[in-house]
């Protein structure tokens, strides 16, 4: 194999959003008690791309405003993407924001009615309109990521206050050459379920992150990404299940990624040592997640989901998209152990098969051990040897997006 | 007005100056030429604030500084048009240091286009009656957060600094998500812009305002300059858009922070109106304080200086609002001594007059700028003496007790 320099190597970012139209009647995905369906459009599902280069490898972050996709609708989506736009599929993550007020994108699970199917196949062209647009447009650019914090968003809905994971990733994306203070790509990540807008609410919405984007677009005018990070147990405390409080919660949350987005490029702050003199790679590494009893040992009889875990290196970045509603600590278990202060963990990624709880959980059991698995008519929850998995996967991920990386500094 | 003392209005304006090119520019000794194009308009906001036929006026002037007694003058015509006594107005100065000179009788900080200053008077005057005319009942809340890269201690390398934001938003009774003013507060010199800028311009400020105007859309957003006198924005790149990024910093910590302070379940450091008292909820005090002069060896007719402090109390919360430019340690030893009496106060420099810098004790012995050279540009023998600083921490004390225990000074 050719040896790359990739330090001479001009990095490229593009970001695209393709908006989607949900007519009323269609039924919204997320809540098993909610009665009726949509009425309206608060504001429109939204398929949000990322697209990074380095004029070799490109990776595609491809996030979507619904609650759920299926291991198997991703990877065909990532299969005809790949297919159109030579990005290996290894090197295409399909994450959803995990949104509770969004039509349903999980046709193995619900009966769509006409203008169902007419939405679910708009959403499947807007994810390869979304992702194609993305890297047609990319441009030099540097990319710097700083991390904020909001601790008053999430709460930990199993333990009253527990462990919530406060940290807010911003990731920047600034043309070369651009004297600007603002960017024209903002990736923000938090962990928090967008639940604010409880099963009541009967308009489609993007619930809190639709705020947090907004403030970062109106505020800078940049195109903002919203990753939704690992937050199996985190959700927003239903104070008052309101737009108005999607809106506080999605503007606090909005805030202190404004206020990373400037302190992470301060005049004279070389970008590229967060950024992209290391070139681009990804690795996507299968993950078994087995299915157990509600102890979390595991049943072999209830069958195995195969999934994957992929990571993308963006210079000294990394992004690491589990599937799945993984637990808090298992996000933390990757980001803090991987030896990279640059490490960003989103959850919700190449598809949502159900909880992926910690193995401190299964003893007190509750919601997601429990009973989660049943409204989801699966065999049993995942065991505790999932959680396990995960973590291996995205260390593994990691390693490999090191060693790629590495292999090419010769 | 309304009569029930526990109810609190609230109103808010926003009235621009009209400038022109060629217009003295004040702030930088060593600035040549005169203004040329504006970047943001000179603005005057008010924020009133009413309860119990008690009224107040907290006005921000987006320019460097305004004299004790022409503020006094001004504070007699606002009092006579809006019926709010003298001792309940603030005028302070956001002390950008891209704006037209506004101290007529200081030559030596700049000639006065009499047009302007006509200009200013009748903005000042027209958005003080707008926001009494404009009051409804309001709520106020008021949190803190920190931002602790854009101030640096300029006269010792990573020193200290008070990284406190002070936020207080005010919303309409019964209305969840759409204030009508949002007031911060930050300790730093407004120059991001240097000496060589002639663009009337807030400097940072200006871009805090912009940012949470952009989020609440219809709200007035008021910038009032905190203890700054030896803080600065460190100099790093002296650009339009440097301010606009430090601008972004301290509005993404004012959004969080105001997000965070209207939690449903009640986050707020601080609240109005109080339900624990029967006092009036709004009340203020202005003492008068007199700034003594270090000694001269020139026999001059000017000892000292006259100056007042004013203390606004809305419901819980106190703002304290001192003159000069008072270094960051008094500040911050009034807030805490305030803190042990129960009171929470956000502290304001620059306000109803700023005769010159106020350094704490402690900095005379190290001299620099602030203690040996600045009493030049404002056109003063020499530098207010240690006493001053302490005069006005007195001061503050002094009409901190007059609205706790009297609840106005009338």
């Amino acid at each position: 194999m050719m040896s790359r320099s990739v330090h001479n190597r001009t990095s490229a970012v593009g970001v695209s959003t393709v908006t989607c139209a949900t007519p009323p009647g269609l039924e919204l995905g997320g809540f098993g008690a909610r009665v009726g369906l949509s009425t309206g459009t608060h504001d429109p599902v939204t398929v949000r791309a990322f697209a990074v280069s380095d004029g070799v490898a490109s990776t595609l972050l491809v996030v979507v405003d619904v609650s759920n996709m299926s291991v198997e609708d991703t990877l065909a989506s990532r299969r005809r993407i790949s297919a159109d736009t030579g990005v290996p599929i290894d090197a295409i993550v399909i994450a959803v924001i995990h949104t509770h007020s969004a039509p349903w994108a999980r046709p193995d699970r619900i009966q769509m009615n006409r203008i169902h199917q007419v939405f679910w196949e708009e959403l499947n062209r807007a994810i390869e309109k979304a992702a194609k647009q993305a890297l047609a447009g990319m441009v030099p650019a540097h990319m710097r990521l700083g991390v904020g914090v909001e601790a008053t968003v999430a709460r930990n809905r199993r333990i009253p206050g527990g462990q919530i994971d406060p940290t807010v990733s911003v990731l920047r994306a600034d043309t070369v050459g651009s004297l600007g203070p603002d960017p024209f790509a903002v990736l923000v990540s938090y962990a928090c379920h967008p639940v604010a807008l409880g099963p009541q609410n009967l308009e489609v919405s993007a619930d809190y992150p639709y705020y947090t984007r907004r403030v970062i677009e109106g505020v800078t005018g940049a195109t903002s990404v919203f990753a939704t990070g690992c937050s199996g147990q985190l959700n927003t405390g239903h104070l008052d299940r309101s737009f108005a409080e999607a809106k506080r919660l999605g503007d606090t949350v909005g805030g202190a990624a404004l206020q990373t987005l400037g302190r992470i490029a301060p005049p004279g702050g070389e970008p590229d040592m967060a950024g992209m003199s290391g070139g681009v790679a990804a690795s996507t590494v299968p993950v078994q997640l087995p299915r157990g009893d509600e102890s979390g040992s595991v049943r072999s009889e209830l069958g195995v989901v195969e999934a994957s875990v992929t990571a993308f290196g963006w210079g000294n970045i990394r992004l690491v998209a589990l599937p799945g509603e993984p637990f808090l600590e298992l996000g933390l278990a990757i980001r803090d152990r991987s030896g990279h202060p640059l490490c960003v963990v989103i959850g919700y990624a190449n598809g949502v098969p159900g909880y992926i709880p910690h193995e401190s959980a299964y003893a007190s059991g509750g919601y997601e051990v429990c009973q989660a698995y049943r409204a989801a008519n699966d065999p049993g929850p995942f065991a505790a040897d999932a959680g396990r998995n995960l973590v291996l996967a995205g260390q593994q991920a990691l390693k490999n997006v090191d060693s790629q990386l590495s292999i090419t500094h010769e | 007005m309304l009569t029930d003392p526990r109810a609190m209005s609230a109103g808010a304006a926003c009235v621009k100056v009209p400038t022109r090119d060629g217009l003295v520019m004040s702030g930088f000794g060593n600035r040549e030429g005169t203004s040329s194009g504006t970047l943001d308009p000179v603005t005057v906001r008010a924020l009133a604030v009413v309860a119990g036929g008690v009224g107040t006026l907290l006005v921000t002037v987006d320019v460097v500084a305004l004299e004790f007694d022409d503020t006094t003058m001004l504070r007699r015509e606002i009092a006579a048009r809006t019926g709010v006594l003298e001792d309940g107005i603030v005028l302070a100065a956001t002390h950008t240091h891209s704006a037209p000179a506004a101290m007529p009788k200081r030559v030596t900080m700049g000639a006065v286009d009499p047009e302007f200053w006509d200009s200013l008077r009748h903005a000042i005057f027209t958005a003080c009656t707008e926001a009494m005319d404009s009051v409804v009942p309001a709520r106020l809340r008021m949190g803190t957060g920190a931002e602790t890269t854009v101030a640096c201690n300029r006269r010792i390398p990573g020193g200290l600094i008070d990284p406190t934001v002070s936020v207080i938003r005010v919303d309409p009774e019964n209305v969840a998500d759409a204030p009508l003013a949002i007031l911060v507060s930050y300790a730093c010199h407004p120059v991001a812009l240097g000496p060589r800028n002639l663009a009337i311009s807030g400097d940072y400020p200006a871009t805090v305002r912009t940012d949470i105007e952009a989020v609440y859309p219809g709200s007035i957003a008021l910038f009032a300059t905190g203890c700054a006198g030896q803080l600065n924005t460190g100099h790093r790149d002296r650009t339009v858009l440097e301010a606009m990024r430090l601008g972004h910093c301290v509005a993404g910590t004012a959004l969080s922070v105001a997000g965070q302070i209207a939690a449903p379940a009640g986050a707020p450091l601080v609240v109005g109106p109080t339900t624990d008292s029967e006092a009036p909820q709004v009340a203020a005090a202005t003492v008068p304080v007199t700034l003594p002069l270090q000694p001269t060896d020139v026999p001059s007719n000017l000892p000292s200086v006259m100056a007042s402090v004013t203390v606004l109390r809305w419901g819980g919360m106190h703002v304290v609002a001192l003159p000069g430019e008072p270094f960051c340690e008094i500040g911050i030893e009034i807030r805490e001594v305030a803190a042990t009496l129960g009171l929470t106060t956000v502290t304001l420099g620059y306000a109803n007059g700023v005769p010159g810098y106020l350094p704490y004790p402690d900095a005379y012995a190290s001299g620099g700028y602030e203690v040996c050279q600045a009493h030049r540009y404002y056109g003063q023998p020499s530098a207010f003496a240690p006493d001053a600083s302490k005069a006005v921490v007195r001061a503050a004390g002094e009409a901190l007790n007059m609205v706790r225990l009297t609840g106005s000074k009338q």
